[in-house]
């Protein structure tokens, strides 16, 4: 039969457009409703944070560090206190290490309740996101109580927390704990495992193990792909290393290995594994200090870090050269949703154009990260 | 494997090539053997550096430009940073896009925020900036642009004790 030659369109996706989640652009070159090539174009939310660093104290980046990835802010805080008191060599007080890793674990929840919503929304399914952000809402009612904020907390500082804990909230959490985990098989009954959820997402955007190591991928689209690493039990830092929490891997249940359902399914057992970790800290959660002396003192450090740290969509390490000065001399971050949509050209040729927004969703990227 | 320990191997394995090591961990290299070493340390079964975490830059002043290579290790869970200086005026590096794909954005980055030139990139454009931005933002000299396509500041820069800002005139 004779081969008939079809004309490439060039159809252009976003800045503005619901499925890229952000200002993100995709220039695609589409043969009928088939993707031949895509190019991705970012730096539409850029403001050049690691240039404005420059120019603030120690204390003063804090807040812009929530701007970053503003889903997952109280990670983004603890990523670079974390980074900060490496170089200060600040103990931080076992109370504020606790306070540190419920609200870091809360929020890893809060923050892949909005990934799989948004997913479900993404390829059709509208009902399930209601169903994550009234839940969401409940994740935020307890960071309102602790810092007074929903959204960007400024929270976790240098050298422990900004405000010490309520007492009566440790109980509140547990029963959150006892609330959520139904609430996971809910979503799993309504969602995923739901016939046409994984006719959409099955097989789809599949990428290797080697493939996703050697794009930098980090997070649930890493182990999306089968490879167990997560910096919380490779190069455990605060004190990860007292918890017991399991690190779920994609096995192609439904497809191949790394496809769209298997990153999706890694967040929905990290949520699992999440309030395991939280109701582990809440029942050994000690008295004493929220924040170390040390901190509250003028910041000069000396000296060059490099820290990553596992935020909830990926590796996100800052490194920091400071010169003694109040000001840090070069602050870098490397942000885990950048180094996870570089793979997006690589991945999208011979897929249908609806499953490009599968595929786009499946990496659960925030421009805010991404751009800096 | 600890970061002296991957220090001394690189060290017998490349000799003058590597310019500097310390205490922190940190490798310096002369840029004619980056490529080399940066194969080296990725082939290598005991290292086996098979995720390039990330690449950044410093202006160091005085007209070095520092670039800085974060690898990691997914087998071995190990970390090596590699640092390359160049001049300013001669700010060439080779590309690691065709080892590492993940280094193609990185070092686009690179290139537009501190003006790395990287050789053989495949396509090396500002990705943050606008394609029309003229200057390095991170580099120390930088000036801020009084004017951005027709639309114009009239902000001054001064500096004081706690943080340099932005003060309107008048």
């Amino acid at each position: 039969m004779e081969q008939k030659k079809v004309e490439e369109m060039l159809i252009n996706m976003g800045p503005q457009h619901p499925s890229t989640h952000g200002v993100f652009r995709v220039l695609i070159e589409s043969d009928g409703e088939t993707v031949a090539r895509t190019e991705s174009h970012i730096g539409y939310l850029h403001r050049c944070f690691e240039k404005i660093a420059e120019n603030m104290t120690y204390l003063q980046i804090h807040p812009y560090t929530d701007r970053l990835d503003y889903l997952a802010a109280m990670l983004m805080n603890f990523g670079y206190a974390v980074a900060i008191e490496k170089l200060l060599d600040i103990q931080v007080p076992e109370r504020a290490s606790y306070i540190r890793v419920i609200v870091a674990e809360l929020q890893r929840v809060a923050s892949h309740l909005v990934a799989v919503g948004t997913y479900g929304l993404d390829v059709g399914a509208i009902t399930p996101f209601l169903y994550t952000f009234r839940d969401r809402e409940k994740v935020l009612k307890f960071f309102e109580r602790v810092c007074g904020q929903r959204l960007n907390y400024n929270y976790i500082r240098i050298g422990g927390v900004a405000y010490d804990m309520p007492q009566e909230m440790a109980a509140d959490i547990s029963d959150f704990v006892v609330y959520m985990r139904p609430k996971i098989k809910e979503l799993n009954d309504l969602l995923t495992y739901n016939g046409i959820f994984i006719r959409r997402t099955a097989n789809i955007g599949v990428i290797p193990p080697e493939m996703a190591v050697q794009y930098g991928c980090s997070g649930p689209v890493l182990r999306g792909s089968g490879v167990k690493r997560d910096l919380r039990r490779d190069t455990p830092y605060s004190i990860y290393n007292r918890f017991d929490f399991d690190i779920p891997v994609g096995k192609g249940e439904v497809g191949h290995v790394g496809d769209c359902w298997d990153r999706y399914i890694v967040r929905m057992r990290e949520m699992e594994e999440s309030l395991k970790i939280v109701e582990q800290a809440v029942k050994s959660l000690p008295a004493g200090d929220y924040i170390d002396a040390k901190a509250k003192k003028p910041l000069r450090p000396k000296g060059e870090v490099y820290h990553a740290v596992e935020s909830a969509r990926g590796e996100l390490g800052f490194h920091v050269i400071a010169n003694g000065k109040n000001v840090p001399y070069r602050l870098k971050v490397r942000s885990p949703s950048f180094s996870n949509i570089c793979i997006l050209d690589a991945i999208s040729p011979g897929h249908l154009l609806a499953d490009l927004v599968a595929i786009i969703g499946s990496l659960d990227i925030v421009m805010g990260e991404v751009d800096r | 494997m600890e970061a002296n320990k991957i220090q001394e191997m690189l060290q017998s394995q490349f000799g003058a090539a590597i310019q500097e090591v310390t205490q922190e961990g940190w490798v310096k290299l002369d840029r004619g053997h980056l490529l080399e070493i940066a194969q080296f340390v990725k082939k290598q079964n005991d290292l086996s550096m098979d995720m390039l975490h990330c690449i950044t830059g410093v202006d160091l002043g005085g007209g070095t430009l520092e670039c800085i290579y974060i690898f990691t290790s997914t087998t071995h869970k190990h970390w090596l940073t590699v640092k390359v200086d160049v001049k300013v005026e001669d700010p060439k590096l080779p590309t690691l896009s065709h080892i590492w794909p993940t280094a193609n954005w990185h070092e686009r980055e690179a290139f537009d925020l501190l003006g790395f030139m990287f050789t053989d990139h495949p396509n090396l454009k500002r990705i943050l900036c606008h394609e029309d931005w003229v200057g390095y933002p991170l580099r120390k000299d930088y000036e801020f642009p009084k004017e951005f396509e027709g639309i114009k500041r009239d902000l001054v820069l001064e500096e004081d004790d706690v943080m340099p800002r932005t003060v309107k005139k008048g």
